[in-house]
């Protein structure tokens, strides 16, 4: 009967084996050799106090425990590797910045330094000569670009805790970051702001007009 | 759960599974299945941590310095020598302590508003 259990208990330890698959492969390196030989022991134990039905209620503890903690491990391990990618996110978050302010910056030298007749630098992306998806794509790149950058800035220093156990599911922290990423948050926040009462101020003329025209 | 920086305040309040594996690691350093038995006991079989929450918050409370992994084991004799030990840093202790505190505060404020008054009388 002793041989039984104890084969039950390594079958059942080779199949949580198995489930460890389920977590990062990180964290699997780590803690899978530990975490399944404490599941042997708590299959051992519960076979030897309490038969099948204790085995039962070890895997549905276990399972439980999975998928909670699955989900969990691999948010934190998503986390970490974006904070290590952190040069990345940045740069790239400039390239976005940068785009955004060049084309501010040809506007402002076309229209009110009126540059227009010498060069327009729209011309190829006229309606004419580009499909109306790369046109979309483009101007989806050039406005949204300081809010892509501000995400870019922000995610690798937000330090996101996903957590069941406790009242609070979700905790939030902003770490503190250099004084330069926060002059290129507030950078971003200054191109959008710009953006946004430029559109805000295209569609009051073009309401006004409508009214004016009825 | 945030680096350490020295303040132990920074880190609370502390999520229960990590409040219970400092109280197990307090008197003596433990391994895995070792701390899963003191809670459950510590608790009279109330918080049964599995697997992946045990680990998890090891993991967390390594990186956060309040645990470390003991060189040392108890008896490597009686021992399977793959287990891992566990034992409470000077600043897990702290933090512990400030949790502790911490916690004591709020059942001081249940006595207040006589939340406790059936349990303790």
């Amino acid at each position: 009967m002793g041989q039984i259990k104890n084969k039950i208990g390594l079958y059942s330890t080779q199949f949580y084996c198995r489930l460890l698959v389920l977590y990062p492969a990180s964290f699997r390196r780590e803690f899978g050799p530990h975490m399944a030989q404490l599941f042997g022991d708590l299959c051992q134990d519960a076979l030897g106090r309490r038969g099948l039905p204790g085995l039962i209620g070890v895997w549905w503890r276990a399972l439980r425990d999975a998928a909670v903690t699955v989900p969990t491990e691999h948010f934190a391990n998503w986390r970490r590797q974006m904070q290590r990618r952190e040069t990345i996110f940045v740069l790239l978050g400039a390239l976005f910045l940068l785009f955004s302010f060049s084309f501010a910056a040809v506007n402002v030298l076309k229209y009110s330094l009126g540059f227009s007749n010498l060069w327009d630098p729209f011309a190829p992306l006229s309606a004419e000569t580009t499909p109306w998806l790369v046109r979309q794509v483009f101007d989806a790149f050039i406005l949204g670009g300081p809010a892509l950058a501000l995400a870019l800035f922000l995610l690798p220093r937000l330090h996101l805790r996903l957590d069941w156990s406790g009242d609070e599911v979700l905790t939030v922290v902003i770490r503190k970051g250099a004084p330069w990423s926060l002059v290129l948050m507030g950078l971003c926040l200054v191109v959008g702001g710009v953006f946004v009462l430029y559109f805000l101020a295209e569609n009051w003329a073009c309401l006004i007009g409508q009214q004016l025209a009825c | 759960m945030a680096a350490q920086n020295g303040e132990p305040e920074s880190l609370l309040p502390l999520t229960p599974a990590v409040f219970h594996i400092l109280l197990a690691l307090a008197d003596e350093e433990r391994h895995g299945y070792g701390i899963m038995q003191e809670v459950e006991r510590l608790t009279n079989g109330a918080v049964r941590l599995g697997p992946g929450t045990l680990y998890g918050s090891i993991k967390r409370m390594l990186d956060a310095r309040l645990i470390e992994e003991s060189g040392d084991r108890p008896d490597p004799a009686l021992d399977d020598q793959r287990r891992r030990y566990y034992w409470l840093t000077d600043f897990g202790r702290r933090v512990a302590e400030a949790e502790a505190k911490r916690l004591a505060g709020l059942v001081q404020q249940a006595q207040l508003k006589q939340l406790l008054q059936s349990s303790a009388g």
